[in-house]
């Protein structure tokens, strides 16, 4: 009898759960989105989110800047040892077709970008939980990003606004997040017309960042006037700049320039923090110039190299203190023509030159395998005509002289107050009724705080729209300028001083090849019936 | 692959014929290459990697090896990732008790090492069962499983680690060790072989010392236990409830030492996870069963709940200057954490009746309604039903007299059901946590509303007949019409919205076929017996509604009327014979812009237009087994399948064969066929360094006929004769031999022609083994 009382509350016990309730069951580590505006606090992680998304190294914290650079004329992808680190941008070989999940694609570029302006289409569109001058703030941030993320998707995949006044196919534009609602590409000038509306929106209402990795007003002003540029409209940028200049910080220099972009330096305006969560090793910037221990395959030419003044403190971003550079005939006369350039830490390995040559005399050749990057002798030999950018993106935690610091870390600076220059000298050279005066003091500014010698130019027109493009290169190389430099000034690419026989298959480009734009991802036209085959960009299909 | 010495003269070839390419662009620079030739012999060893001959241009200006050249050493990476695996099974069962009381016990101990390099696992089951009638109604039971799992973390091909992926990519001149001007290999300073971390495919990597270095292992604990309770409350009728309780419990380690490959950038690295999954489920019915005169009837009504709840943890850190484990305490700095909570739960209630007539006439019919917490409040219960009958002809008094016939059964079905397979959560519009920024916590929008995300239904007709002829030959066929509705599938959506796809019920599919199988008793006498099995399987696979006009899912196209594994990509027109370049086909367009439905071939990939090319599942497929018997304890038998008509895209043979656009990684065979010289008919291309022509990149080169026939199983065993075991205590005993996967006849070009639906070889690929085992079986 006791057995059978004791089976039967077993069976009262499992027939509970009877109930609705039972299936109500929500996710611990994702919110409601109906939940993700309702709290001041819930509104700044998703800005903050929003930050996250487009620093990330797949886009502005690496990959962009570094394909924006290599598909220009100054940095390349050395020919061996390269891992084939994305060659393709070098090489102009993407499809549109090329998975998302491909380092830098067109596809990664532009499913990640729109991720970024999803997110800001819900903040924008959202009932902000703040007081008036708190949303508005609030949106001006979020709209600079949306800016920021269309500027970048309109320089990637569309045709300059300036061959064609933006006429030419855009992208889609989202205003608000409905995936029932697709767009088709419109014009480049709508696109252009939204990220101007945004970015006026957001000088009105943003003052002083509360940190460095925020956007405030005068990125957004810097932003504008970039994207004033890329529309021709030099003059109407600089209103933009000279604000900008008025609230920025002042230009680096000194140490504080030698020691390189990759941290927050004194004229930083807007900079990706280093966030712990975030540390991609390899995948950050930094390494991407790395060679010793980093991916480091992207190189600077020596044809750029060579049009530093002797004492530019600037040559620091190349031929650092953390290493010691023998560039000169002995070095060569020791380790034969197929060197000329040999990186040697300090604190690392304490080898001194007559050590080097110990070695070399003892009768130890040159051999290939002295060439790997992870070489565990103490030397890594970099080919002729490769010049390392790495003093330029140290690790963030590097010491000069001590400390090597760790791998991959980083933080890339997006906005400094140098470009503000260089922008406010090329935009007072270019514009209809040029103030060439301006334009000289403007770049003064940039070559006096570097070089001792500098002098100020006193070329005017073509010549001196030379000088400020040649320092533009200069002071910007590595950063994500040249490619939208080229595009927007309608030039060819022409990269004969990249080493090595015909090393990359493109050594010209006409100014009006379909290469230079991007593919539009197989994978949106597929699925957007308002994009088909005919809308995809000429030489895709 | 490609053996050392055909890799590197390959690799000659690609650079002479890329120097030959450059034209006058070759010459003038400032490293005075004086011939495509002097360009090969002076940039091999750098762009191809470590020179395994004893001299150092071992190629002369044609290409040929030069008479004294000998090859000093030859890696196969292939053979490193790759062994004899072994495996070791023991089991023991027992069962008895007596009329009140019953137990059955088992246990299991099993060892594989697997034939991928390093992977192995162990485990270890025990299983208890127990049952007592406590009086004439009441019966309890409890059943009790405990499972223990320990081994390695796979590593797949498409991990840069992996030995598998070093296996397609490493060329032979990667030596192992690291090699002294000799050729000998180093020793290093605690006394071992110096392993080599050099290579042109990973950044200081050698998956084989990693395999070693960087430990990765996992453990499974599973704790099963269930209670039954049974009351037959009157004859016929029944209360029966059950309930089971399970935990999964598994932790893993992955450590990365601070020296060579991923640790080294963070001085060495150690991840543990840990996570406990436990799932409640209950079960409670009550039955009737009934006989009046020749009508039987059944009547079952129930109730079932499930529960389940995972949680895991992981955190790993950095920084093990001194690797003396992998604990975390020695670690100098924490790197990463994270938790996570998932729980889904569903509730059923159903019903069945079950009716025979004079075993002449059956029928059933069942409903139920499923109620899932993966589904939102709106879609979130599923009523489904079935109704089956059949007919046992043969009982009939028209066909008693048909001698021959000894059975005969008509046997009809209809029926629904649901497919709940989706992730929890799916149709809620969330953000996702964890998107941190500069130390403040942060948000991503990651999942779009589909609240109406519901039920997959099937819907099944089948109609069969069953018969046995002539005492030894009997058999089924069966004609199945499977139709699913509100089909889940991600439904692609265009990348500018923010997304790339959402998880939707998009449209319907039908499978119908027929399947056939016949076995005989060819032979039947007491000394020799022989018996045939046969079966052969066809269906057709056709979408027959979809949200859209057409979906494009990777490598297939769905519009309604095709079916679901209908390849559609580029198509391959094969090598031009007077350049050797590749080509692929394109539609010719008419001036609006359309195709005019001719074709034409293009040599830019960009142009070429994708085509359906077939499907990844088999016209048919079926299989053959004999089974004979010699004097009652010698069995031989053999069993063939087959298969035919399915095509898959050997995704390993085209990371193989990369035509020099992944210069410096290994190459297959096939590569040895590439094109030389104008008139040369092949299907590979020219072979040239830094290749941008695309030519490997998706089309149908790589889709093969994956139609096989396969000697699956040939087994014997013997019964030792009761006479020999005499009074050893055992009342039975046999030997036998088996092999697994003996022989294959196919012309597919991969490891395995036996792949799944989607027709594309997984990264975990772990070809399909050859397996002989021996066996004892002892019984007291």
């Amino acid at each position: 009898m006791k057995k059978t009382i004791l089976a039967i509350i077993l069976a009262g016990v499992f027939l509970t759960g009877c109930k609705e309730e039972f299936l109500e069951l929500y996710p611990t580590n994702q919110i409601d989105e109906n939940a993700a505006f309702s709290s001041p606090q819930n509104a700044m992680a998703a800005l903050y989110g929003i930050y996250d998304l487009i620093t990330e190294s797949r886009l502005l914290g690496t990959w962009v800047p570094v394909s924006n650079d290599l598909r220009g004329d100054d940095v390349f992808i050395a020919q061996a040892n390269n891992w084939n680190y994305i060659l393709q941008p070098f090489n102009y070989t993407w499809l549109a077709s090329t998975a998302s999940t491909t380092r830098s694609s067109p596809a990664q570029n532009w499913t990640l970008f729109y991720a970024v302006i999803e997110n800001c289409n819900g903040a924008i569109n959202a009932d902000l939980p703040f007081d008036t001058e708190g949303a508005a703030a609030f949106l001006g941030e979020v709209k600079t990003v949306r800016a920021l993320a269309y500027f970048n998707l309109v320089q990637i995949f569309c045709v300059p606004y300036t061959r064609d006044n933006g006429a030419s196919p855009g992208v889609p534009l989202y205003e608000v997040s409905d995936a029932s609602q697709l767009k088709g590409r419109g014009t480049v000038a709508e696109v252009y017309e939204l990220i101007e509306k945004d970015l006026t929106d957001a000088v009105a209402v943003l003052g002083v960042p509360a940190t460095v990795g925020r956007v405030g007003k005068v990125f957004a002003q810097g932003l504008m006037a970039r994207v004033k540029m890329a529309k021709g409209e030099y003059a109407e940028a600089l209103p933009f700049i000279n604000a900008a200049i008025s609230g920025a910080p002042a230009l680096s220099s000194g140490a504080d320039l030698a020691l390189g972009v990759n941290r927050v330096m004194s004229e930083t305006i807007f900079a990706v923090p280093f966030n712990s969560d975030d540390y991609g090793i390899y995948w950050g910037l930094t390494s991407s110039y790395d060679h010793p221990e980093g991916y480091g395959n992207a190189f600077m030419t020596t044809a750029l190299l060579n049009t530093y003044p002797a004492d530019d403190i600037r040559r620091d971003w190349f031929i650092s203190p953390l290493f010691y550079n023998y560039n000169d005939p002995e070095v060569e006369a020791h380790f034969g023509a197929l060197t000329r350039t040999l990186y040697h830490f300090e604190g690392y390995h304490s080898y001194s030159f007559t050590e080097i040559q110990d070695i070399t005399d003892a009768g130890t050749p040159v051999t290939e395998s002295m060439f790997y990057p992870n070489n565990q002798d103490s030397w890594c030999f970099i080919r002729p005509g490769h010049v390392s950018l790495y003093g330029k993106f140290p690790r963030l935690d590097a010491v000069r002289g001590s400390s090597f610091g760790s791998v991959g870390l980083d933080q890339p600076t997006l906005m400094r107050t140098s470009e503000l220059y260089l922008m406010k000298a090329e935009c007072e050279a270019r514009k209809a009724s040029p103030d060439f005066t301006a334009a000289q003091n403007a770049l003064f500014a940039i070559q006096s705080r570097s070089s001792a010698s500098a002098v100020r130019s006193t070329s005017t027109g073509a010549t001196l729209i030379n000088e400020i493009m040649m320092e533009r290169r200069r002071e910007l190389v590595g950063e994500g300028f040249r490619i939208n430099d080229i595009l927007r000034l309608g030039l060819p690419l022409d990269r004969p001083q990249i080493p090595g026989p015909a090393w990359s298959p493109i050594k010209h480009l006409d100014a009006t090849s379909p290469k230079l734009i991007y593919p539009i991802p197989e994978v949106e036209i597929d699925a957007n019936e308002f994009i088909n085959d005919e809308d995809q960009n000429p030489g895709y299909n | 692959m490609l053996n050392a010495s055909e890799f590197m003269q390959k690799s000659w070839e690609g650079l002479f014929n890329y120097a030959t390419d450059l034209g006058d662009d070759l010459y003038g620079t400032e490293d005075d290459y004086t011939s495509p030739a002097n360009y090969a012999h002076r940039n091999l060893v750098l762009l191809a990697g470590k020179n395994p001959f004893n001299v150092s241009q071992p190629f002369d200006d044609s290409g040929n090896l030069v008479p004294n050249a000998d090859l000093m050493f030859d890696e196969s990476w292939y053979d490193l990732a790759h062994r004899v695996g072994q495996i070791a099974e023991h089991n023991l069962t027992a069962q008895g008790g007596d009329e009140r009381t019953k137990f059955y016990f088992s246990g299991t101990y099993y060892k594989q090492k697997a034939i991928t390099v390093p992977d192995e696992v162990t485990r270890a089951l025990g299983y208890i069962s127990l049952e007592t009638q406590v009086n004439k109604r009441i019966k309890i039971g409890t059943t009790s499983n405990l499972r223990y799992s320990e081994g390695n973390t796979v590593k797949d091909i498409t991990n840069g680690s992996g030995t598998g992926y070093a296996a397609y990519t490493y060329p032979n001149n990667v030596p192992l060790y690291e090699l002294d001007d000799d050729f000998q290999p180093v020793v290093g300073d605690d006394g071992n072989l110096a392993y080599n971390w050099n290579n042109l495919v990973s950044k200081d990597y050698n998956p084989i010392a990693q395999t070693k270095l960087d430990p990765r292992g996992n453990r499974k604990t599973t704790v099963s236990q269930s209670l039954n309770f049974n009351w037959k409350i009157l004859e016929g009728l029944v209360f029966d409830t059950k309930a089971n309780g399970r935990i999964d419990y598994t932790n893993t380690d992955d450590f990365r030492n601070p020296y060579h490959g991923d640790g080294k950038a963070y001085q060495g690295s150690s991840e543990k996870t840990t996570s406990d999954a436990r799932t409640l489920f209950t079960s409670t019915t009550l039955s009737y069963d009934k006989k009046i005169s020749a009508l039987h009837f059944n009547l079952l009504g129930g109730y079932e709940t499930e529960k389940y709840i995972l949680k895991d943890v992981n955190v790993s850190a950095r920084g093990f200057d001194v690797p003396f484990s992998d604990e975390l305490d020695i670690a100098s700095a924490p790197f990463g954490y994270g938790s996570g909570t998932t729980e889904t739960s569903m509730i059923s209630y159903f019903s069945r009746i079950l009716l025979d007539y004079m075993d002449k006439y059956y029928l059933q019919g069942s409903y139920r309604r499923d109620g899932s917490s993966r589904f939102g409040p709106r879609v979130r219960w599923g009523n489904f039903y079935s109704v089956s009958g059949s007919w046992r002809l043969s009982q009939e008094d028209f066909l008693a007299n048909i001698s021959w016939l000894d059975d005969l059964k008509i046997r009809v079905g209809y029926g629904t059901n649901g497919n709940q397979a989706v992730p929890p959560y799916a149709y809620l519009p969330t953000y996702g946590l964890g998107y941190n920024y500069d130390y403040y916590v942060g948000m991503v929008h990651n999942r779009l509303p589909n609240y109406d995300l519901g039920w997959e239904k099937n819907v099944t007709t089948n109609v069969a007949l069953e018969f046995r002829l002539f005492k030894n030959i009997n058999g089924t066929v069966e004609w199945f019409n499977r139709l699913s509705d509100d089909l889940l599938m991600d439904k692609p959506l265009p990348p500018s919205v923010g997304f790339t796809s959402i998880l939707s019920n998009i449209g319907g599919l039908r499978n119908r076929g027929i399947e056939a199988e016949l076995h005989t008793t060819n032979v039947a006498n007491p000394n020799f017996v022989w018996l045939t099995d046969f079966n052969i399987s066809t269906y057709k696979n056709e979408i027959t509604a979809l949200s859209q006009e057409e979906i494009i899912s990777g490598t297939k196209r769905w519009i309604v009327g095709n079916s679901l594994y209908t390849w559609y990509i580029q198509e391959y027109a094969g090598v031009d014979s007077e350049t050797g370049e590749a080509m692929w086909y394109k539609d010719i367009l008419d001036t609006e812009g359309e195709p005019t439905g001719e074709r034409e071939t293009t040599k830019d990939y960009n142009e070429a237009d994708r085509y359906e090319l077939g499907q990844s599942i088999p016209d048919f497929y079926g299989s053959l087994t004999n089974t004979f018997t010699f004097f009652d304890n010698l069995n031989f038998s053999f069993q063939f399948y087959w298969s035919v008509g399915g095509k898959i895209y050997n995704n390993l043979m085209q990371t193989t064969m990369h035509d020099g656009e992944s210069y410096g990684r290994q190459l297959n065979k096939e590569v040895l066929n590439s094109w030389q010289q104008p008139g040369d008919e092949t299907d590979v291309p020219r072979y040239v360094y830094n290749n941008s022509s695309r030519s490997s990149y998706q089309s149908s080169r790589f889709l093969e006929d994956a139609s096989f026939l396969r000697l699956r199983n040939v087994s014997l065993s013997y019964d030792l004769p009761k006479k020999l075991l005499g009074k050893s205590g055992i009342s039975g005993a046999s030997v036998f031999v088996n092999g697994d996967n003996v022989l294959v006849f196919t012309k597919f070009k991969g490891n395995d022609p036996e792949q799944g639906l989607s027709g594309l070889i997984t990264t975990t690929e772990v070809p399909n083994v050859r397996t002989v085992t021996l066996g004892l079986s002892l019984s007291f």
